[in-house]
């Protein structure tokens, strides 16, 4: 029986036209075709239908050889590059130099490359010194520094805790003491005059009996304007009789002008607060004052200590409750005081 | 690292690193501050950088910084903004170099950085790739493009002496 039917003719005509067929096959599809002669027209059409290759040929091959010519018009840039770069091996780099020599525009171009390598100018740094680290040295801590460090911790403690103060040396002055009873009239111990210049500690023992310093030495001056028009104070909580009979020996509405200087008795800078703007950083300011409105303050000093500050022309308030005295001197400028 | 390590790097590696930073910027005041911005952060991440890759680190600080910088300020262009037309040789050069250093201002920031690195510093591509954060392949394209620009340039100029 014949293997050839009509679902599968197709597959043994293709081998029939291929010469894949047996003859055994090409027998059986032979007379199978006798047998089916509408099918004999698919013979026909298989056997037509091959196709011619046609002869198409790179004109220039060698640019794409590689065995002999490594370098070639199409490379030779990339290669120059190389070159110049290090990046070619030796054999590369031979024939690199082949391909040049017989070309001397090519070569030229090789040497406009080699031109392209930056030289590095001499630029410094001018900030090096700001990038510099200090090194810190790491010093042994033994039990005695730790020892010492507790007392100096436990001394500055205190110290701290008693007087809030920076210490800062002002001028001392050599004094002697002076006492006065109330109604003296102190207005002139305040007027000093160009020949003996000297300054007076005013200093508060009770309240009915005042006690001064004078001072020998001659303190460095500085301008302080106070003019005797004695302006009320609001916060004065001191008993200020005795100051009253002072006041009407100066205050006749005539105005007192000095050069005073205020120095602290005991050279400590006092950390101080503005009394009339309450701050330190505020810009100083000219302060009229008369010469019983020192005494008031100096008085003030058993409970709230005053400094006149030297440098800034105003009332400081000493935070710190240590009595401290003032030393006055100065030139008097133009007085018209009576007694 | 100790603080006598870093100071001794401050003296190695400044100056190279602010001729790279005030070659890539044209700004000494910036070029200083990046340099001190690199020289801070090495200081803080000292303890974490090796001996043996100290300036490389430093370069790395340095070369984002300026990147960040110019692309804030976005004072370069684009590589295909610089064309062989624009160059403007109006200037009497004394030699070479002179005119390789105008040449390389044309160059795109990346450009220029992978050859300022190459010639001023004498990294390797790989160097090059680690400091920019490129890959090896990127930073021998630029490297490439680079050089034609050059050899373009000096030939321009060459054309009108």
């Amino acid at each position: 029986m014949s293997l050839i039917t009509k679902n599968n003719y197709e597959a043994y005509l293709l081998d029939y036209v291929e010469g894949n067929l047996s003859p055994e096959l090409i027998a059986d599809l032979m007379l199978f075709l006798e047998n089916n002669p509408e099918l004999k027209e698919d013979l026909d059409d298989f056997e037509i239908h091959e196709l011619i290759p046609l002869k198409i040929g790179l004109s220039d091959k060698s640019q794409l050889k590689k065995e002999g010519e490594l370098v070639t018009l199409l490379n030779y840039e990339e290669l120059l590059i190389a070159e110049i770069e290090g990046l070619n091996s030796p054999e590369i780099s031979n024939q690199l130099n082949l391909f040049l020599n017989g070309n001397s525009i090519l070569k030229k171009q090789l040497g406009v490359y080699q031109n392209t390598r930056l030289v590095a100018p001499e630029i410094v740094f001018d900030e090096k010194k700001t990038l510099l680290r200090k090194e810190s040295k790491v010093i042994p801590l033994y039990w005695w520094s730790s020892v010492a460090a507790a007392v100096i911790a436990i001394l500055f403690w205190f110290n701290g805790f008693n007087n809030d103060v920076q210490k800062q040396y002002y001028p001392l002055v050599e004094n002697r003491e002076m006492t006065w009873e109330e109604g003296d009239d102190l207005s002139h111990e305040y007027i000093l005059d160009d020949k003996t210049p000297k300054a007076i500690i005013v200093k508060s023992e009770t309240p009915n009996k005042l006690k001064s310093k004078k001072a020998n030495n001659t303190p460095v001056v500085e301008e302080k304007l106070y003019f005797a028009s004695l302006p009320e104070e609001s916060n004065n909580n001191v008993d200020t009789s005795q100051i009253n009979e002072v006041n009407k020996s100066v205050n006749e509405g005539v105005e007192i002008q000095e050069k005073e200087v205020v120095y602290a008795e005991n050279s400590v800078k006092i950390t101080y607060e503005d009394e009339v703007l309450g701050s330190a950083t505020v810009v100083p300011e000219k302060k009229k004052m008369t010469t019983l409105a020192i005494i008031r303050k100096a008085i003030k000093q058993e409970v709230k200590t005053k400094f006149f500050d030297k440098g800034r022309d105003r009332v400081m308030l000493a935070v710190n409750s240590k009595p401290i005295n003032f030393i006055r001197g100065g030139k008097k400028k133009n007085t018209a005081v009576t007694n | 690292m100790t603080v006598s390590e870093y100071n001794n790097s401050v003296e190695l590696y400044s100056d190279n690193l602010y001729r790279f930073v005030l070659k890539n910027i044209k700004d000494v005041d910036k070029a200083k501050d990046i340099v001190q911005d690199t020289f801070l952060k090495f200081w803080e991440k000292r303890d974490n950088v090796t001996s043996s890759k100290i300036k490389s680190y430093l370069f790395t600080v340095a070369y984002h910084t300026l990147i960040d910088v110019v692309r804030r300020e976005k004072k370069q262009g684009c590589f295909i903004d610089v064309k062989e037309e624009s160059y403007s040789v109006q200037t009497e050069y004394s030699d070479l170099q002179e005119v390789l250093h105008e040449a390389i201002e044309k160059l795109p920031e990346d450009q220029k950085a992978v050859i300022l690195l190459r010639d001023y510093e004498g990294y390797a591509y790989d160097e090059i790739a680690e400091i920019t954060g490129m890959t090896e392949s990127q930073v021998k394209v630029y490297i490439f493009r680079g050089r034609k620009f050059l050899k373009k340039y000096l030939v321009s100029v060459e054309a009108l002496i």
